[in-house]
């Protein structure tokens, strides 16, 4: 008996939502004509999902905050913005599968992410083939924009950050031997150790140990005690923020007492809770101070906290500023066709975002500041900037650089 | 060599700790079952997060702490066999290994569904680190505790497989399985048995893992559990001591590839490749593992 | 309920009949027509049924969609909390996010706003486009061609017969599938993947010995035939100008390169077939694990290919066509492999190593035979998929590689390569229908996987081959009769 009358309410249910399917959903008042889809592709399962994590929050913040303001405005119209999230599972070919699916099958304007140069290289290659703009905010390899005219991203290159450590360390320190502890296997420790070593190199610095360990290690006290054993005034670690606590805290308990400098990936608030006091005055660089007064990056972190009651991290700040991005070029083209949306992305100059004020170079990658980051009291504090020579220029007045801390 | 050689035999001590107390669970499974229990590795991260949940939500110390995970973890590898393994018991042996792979896969994956994807770590006060510095020599308290206490839950483990009746079925049971119940042992309860010690090491280990590598993760058992296998196998699978032996010695070649490697002008880059090239040698030589018995096929 | 079903089948048993008559070419030249009447109409009939687009692959990819923002980690989460997290009363908490989830999936299950209809809604018009396209215009079809494609078969020799299936299944393919899209991305994923399990299938199905690190040699074919395209056949940035003109990159090119990464991936297996002279079983399981991670290690420290930043630039060559051809080249060198007298001593082997070897079968030999072809296949697979990400990384042939082709034997049963085959498709189509779900991917695919365990240990077809009516002439030598009652429907039992 009851089994019947289970089966009649799914029959019913079906029909029920067959029907509603078909019903036309509640009209807003900004009377949408259209949406704006765009795919965001992140990598929530596999090595990296709280990377994943990060890049959806911000995603569905920034769509929430647009359609709030009633979308974007095309000739006077309002569209409605809608992502659409695939996973990457931290893979490059599923990453791939989803650029192909966004772009073909969901015909989306454009694709934010992925972030992991593993997914953001071959995706770019996608986006490149089909004509669609894309933008990474995280990836640091120079390939996945490089001679990819829809491809842009919106951290700075290893290049760049590599030296601006290396001067901070001479400066600071006065350091004149360092040593290097880095992931082999993962390609943006790999890239920022070696501009690193090179850039220490070529400003006098000696480096007395370059040792590294491969992705998934805990252990790094037979590489730390060789690097203590060789005595360098500095240890420099580019790892990411459930890699440092460990670092740190084992080059403690092997005796080491000298400064650790790390780098962008290491702007997560979860850094801090899991390394406790072992990090207390260690200094890295990154895209943006958490509390230094840009309106922009203050409205964005007080929202941020108030929708998912935690700090953003680098990656949230980065996809926030990938969407705004966007979003202005779209505005600029005032299209939605995607090649107006490269046009005028790639025309985008002086972009005030959170992590700072940038300008795509050619080839589709930020011109922007650093800024280095000292860890008081478990808290990111604003410490200094470093700014690509000639950049900003003089008339565009003066970005994070000149801001009084807000603590 | 100088005092910084003594340093690496320490920490290659430690690691070596850690991936034996996680081999014993493989070997013990294995000589009662002749399966290698991939889940075995997820075990042992299930272990760590019970830790979390008893230091963390129960507020409990560390000794009740590694009580509590051991027991409940033990708990939890005595169900796996129970739902997982045990109808599988007549069929081929190999997807019974299949099976052990998806159960990994399950709870690793359901760990992250369920709990998100924070890392995790103990609170400060659950074991305060003190480091002792000996002549130049750096010890912390934490590696001493884990060194004994891995040395010392082998012993007894061993112990137990020596000296006890129920471990003296144990080893019957491996030696074979079909006469043993005929002699009226209950071959279920010792295969029970055999699940709820080698799991409540995995939970040991996991929780000292936590405690010397503090940011714990649902993932940290996948490439624990293929290593702590490796070490299993070249110790002779089968035999705790070879486990345990073999545990240790991974992590030393893991240090020490490091540490000599600077010598002969080979950068630690190099270590995975020429840490597992050592151990194929070890298993071209002896193929059955350090302490292993070639078993006779009967023909 | 068992009334129902008896009545059910009652009404299709003469129809059964009637297609357990129906070779499997008039299914094909049926789907066909299918497809061509898709073109046709199948644009329009989606959207006067509300989908944007026709649906992918059957709509097997869209209907997961709906369950997307299913959250279930806050669940576990206020018990296990991280340093992050101020947990005041975890079970509140906890019960408050399983309210959350549960509202979430009913309206998941039903309705969910207007670009995202429910489950119920996805599955109701993903079914009446199914059956209007396909389903019901293939069962009538293949019964009316059935009579022609028979009198047509029984008139051909067996191998053009065979040939003109293979055309048939080209056709539908590349038809079908060739939209430059997700259809043929998934289908090169597929072949891949058949590639891939079959060939593992061979040492770990019909020679018994326990591989794990099938993805090191797919690695070492990906890089080989990548170098070698990129040196001699592209100019790219990172091996400078081709040494050979681009032009002369396909096919030829290609093909060389391919078959270059499968020696290599060949001479790689050697690795392991050397050992398994004198080691088997669970040892040798080890060192084709130390062997993966090997692999990946040196290429990771081989700064020439890039290390961990990849290989980029790799020319973008592999299509359904090739894929297509080098699936079925592999098939038919397994197949033939198996059932020669090389494959009974391999089977032999997995039977008992040592009564083979007593009664003369050259277990070295054959041993070294079963571990090249196996990893020459890898390797070649390893090419293609190298060809189609454009971008290779030493990520992307770890354990978790090898794990998805050993999970594909053992789903598919050892020793049968069409459980193999029937076993990747499954599992590729599996991956990208399951993709909206997330993480709870990898708990549902597990879970499948425990359970076929559990209930078919065996796996889909352990030792057996499913068996199609090809309808083709009986071989001279056996006189088998060709109304053999075998059909696509009685064989999936």
């Amino acid at each position: 008996m009851s089994k019947h009358v289970s089966r009649l309410l799914l029959v019913v249910a079906l029909l029920v939502s067959a029907l509603g399917g078909l019903t036309v959903a509640a009209q807003d008042d900004c009377n949408f004509v259209g949406e704006v889809p765009i795919g965001v592709i992140a990598s929530l399962t596999g090595d990296r999902p709280k990377v994943g994590q990060s890049t959806v929050e911000a995603a569905e913040m920034v769509v929430e905050e647009i359609n709030a303001q009633c979308g974007l405005q095309i000739d006077g119209e309002n569209y409605e913005v809608v992502i659409l999230v695939e996973d990457s599972e931290s893979k490059g070919e599923s990453a791939v599968a989803a650029a192909t699916r966004l772009i073909v099958d969901e015909e989306v304007i454009a694709i934010i992410g992925p972030q992991a140069s593993v997914e953001a290289v071959p995706a770019g290659q996608v986006a490149n083939d089909r004509e669609t703009p894309m933008i990474s905010p995280w990836s640091t390899n120079p390939a996945t924009t490089l001679d990819r005219p829809w491809v842009f991203r919106a951290a700075f290159l290893d290049p760049f950050q590599g030296p601006v450590v290396a001067g901070f360390a001479q400066e600071e320190f006065g350091v004149t031997t360092a040593a290097v502890l880095y992931d082999i296997a993962s390609d943006y420790p790999k890239g920022l150790a070696e501009n690193f070593r090179d850039a220490a190199e070529a400003s006098g610095i000696e480096i007395v140990a370059f040792e590294s360990f491969t992705t998934g290690d805990t252990d790094f006290s037979s590489q730390l005690t060789n690097i203590i054993r060789a005595n360098p005034d500095v240890i420099f670690t580019p790892q990411y923020y459930n890699e440092v606590p460990l670092i740190v805290q084992q080059a403690r308990e092997l005796g080491y007492e000298g400064p650790i400098l790390g780098s962008d990936s290491w702007g997560t608030p979860d850094l801090l809770d899991l390394c406790g006091d072992a990090c207390n005055g260690l200094f890295f660089s990154t895209h943006y101070a958490p509390d230094i007064a840009t309106d922009v990056a203050q409205t964005f972190i007080s929202n941020y906290e108030e929708l998912y009651g935690a700090k953003p991290d680098d990656v949230a700040a980065l996809t926030y500023d990938a969407f705004q991005l966007l979003f202005t070029a779209i505005r600029d083209a005032n299209s939605l066709d995607r090649a107006d949306v490269r046009d005028a992305l790639a025309a985008i100059e002086l972009y005030e975002g959170v992590t700072g004020v940038m300008s795509f170079d050619e080839q589709g990658d930020p011109v922007k500041c650093a800024v280095i980051i000292k860890i008081v009291d478990g808290a990111f504090t604003y410490y200094d900037s470093a700014c690509p020579a000639g950049f900003p220029p003089e008339d565009a007045g003066e970005p994070a650089a000149t801001a009084t801390p807000a603590s | 060599m100088d005092l910084s050689f003594l340093q690496q035999f320490i920490n290659a001590l430690q690691l070596g700790s850690l991936y034996a107390l996680v081999a014993l669970g493989y070997s013990m499974v294995y000589g009662v079952l002749l399966l290698i229990n991939f889940a075995h590795g997820d075990i042992f991260m299930f272990g760590a997060f019970l830790g979390v949940f008893c230091s963390m939500t129960l507020k409990l110390p560390f000794v009740p702490t590694l009580l509590l995970s051991m027991i409940l973890t033990a708990l939890l590898g005595m169900t796996i066999e129970r739902v997982a393994y045990k109808p599988l018991r007549h069929a081929s042996r190999l997807s019974v290994v299949i099976t052990a792979l998806g159960v990994g896969l399950l709870l690793e994956n359901g760990m992250l569904a369920l709990t998100g994807a924070d890392p995790r770590n103990y609170p400060e006060e659950f074991l305060v680190t003190t480091v002792y510095n000996i002549g130049g020599l750096s010890i912390s308290n934490v590696k001493i505790i884990i060194i004994v206490l891995a040395f010392v839950l082998f012993l007894g483990l061993y112990l137990i497989v020596q000296r006890t009746k129920w471990g003296m079925a144990m080893r019957a049971i491996s030696y074979d399985k079909f006469a043993v119940p005929l002699m009226g042992v209950s071959q279920n309860q010792i295969i029970a048995l055999t699940f709820a010690l080698g799991t409540a090491l995995a939970a040991a280990g996991g929780i000292l893992w936590g405690v010397a590598f503090p940011v714990l993760n649902p993932y940290m058992g996948m490439r624990v559990g293929w290593k702590a296998f490796i070490a299993a196998v070249v110790g002779g699978i089968g035999d705790v001591r070879g486990a345990f032996l073999g545990g240790l010695l991974l992590g030393f070649v893991e240090i020490f590839v490091v540490e000599l490697g600077q010598y002969v002008g080979i950068s630690s880059t190099w270590r995975d490749p020429i840490a597992f090239a050592l151990l194929l040698i070890i298993l071209v030589v002896r193929p059955t593992g350090l302490f292993g018995v070639a078993r006779r096929q009967k023909v | 309920m068992s009334t129902l079903r008896q009545t059910v089948s009652r009404w299709l048993a003469p129809l059964r009949r009637q297609l357990g008559r129906t070779p499997v070419l008039a299914f094909m030249l049926a789907f066909l027509l299918a497809v061509l009447l898709e073109q046709q109409v199948g644009e329009n009939f989606a959207k006067s049924l509300e989908f944007r687009k026709i649906p992918k692959f059957f709509g097997l990819v869209d209907i997961f969609e709906p369950f997307s923002d299913l959250d279930f980690s806050g669940i576990l989460a206020p018990f296990f909390p991280s340093p992050s997290m101020d947990v005041e009363t975890p079970i509140q908490d906890s019960g408050a996010a399983i309210g959350e989830l549960v509202s979430t999936f009913w309206n998941a299950l039903f309705y969910q706003g207007a670009r995202n209809p429910g489950f119920f809604s996805v599955l109701v018009r993903v079914l009446v486009y199914d059956i209007v396209i396909f389903i019901v215009p293939i069962l009538i079809l293949a019964l009316l061609l059935r009579g022609p494609t028979l009198w047509v078969l029984q008139r051909l020799p067996r191998w053009l017969a065979l040939a003109l299936h293979l055309g048939a299944l080209y056709v539908v393919l590349m038809l079908w599938g060739a939209d430059g899209g997700t259809r043929e991305l998934i289908l090169i994923y597929m072949g891949i993947n058949i590639m891939l399990s079959a060939s593992l299938n061979l040492v770990n199905g019909y020679m018994g010995e326990f591989s794990v690190g099938h993805a090191g040699f797919m690695a070492v074919g990906a890089y080989v035939s990548s170098v070698l395209t990129m040196v001699f056949f592209t100019n790219s940035s990172v091996f400078g100008p081709a040494l050979l003109s681009p032009d002369l990159g396909l096919p030829f090119g290609f093909i060389i390169a391919l078959l270059a990464g499968g020696v290599a991936a060949a001479l790689a297996g050697l690795l392991v077939a050397f050992p398994s002279f004198r080691t088997r079983g669970d040892y040798l399981a080890i060192v084709t694990l130390a062997i993966n991670f090997i692999v990946t290690g040196v290429i990771n420290n081989m700064e020439v290919v890039g290390g961990p930043r990849g290989l980029n630039g790799v020319p973008l060559w592999t299509n359904l066509t090739w894929i297509f051809l080098f699936t079925v080249l592999s098939i038919a060198a397994i197949y033939n492999l198996v059932n020669s007298t090389l494959g009974k001593g391999i089977i032999a082997i997995r039977e008992d190593e040592i009564a083979s070897s007593l009664m003369g079968v050259n277990t070295r030999k054959l041993k070294l035979v079963a571990f090249l072809v196996s990893s020459f296949i890898a390797g070649v697979a390893g090419g293609l998929f190298a060809h189609q990400l454009a971008y290779v990384n030493p990520g992307n042939f770890g354990i978790l590689k090898s794990t998805e082709a050993l999970v594909m034997v053992y789903l598919g049963g050892m020793g049968s390569i069409s459980g193999s085959i029937i076993a990747a498709v499954i599992f590729t189509i599996l991956i990208e229908a399951l993709r909206p779900l997330a993480v709870l991917k990898w708990v549902v695919i597990p879970l499948i996987l425990i359970l076929l365990m559990l209930f078919r240990p065996q796996g889909l077809f352990g030792f057996r081959e499913l068996k199609l009516n090809l309808g083709l002439r009986p071989k001279p030598t056996q006189g088998q009769p060709t109304e053999t009652e075998a059909s696509d429907a009685a064989a999936a039992d």
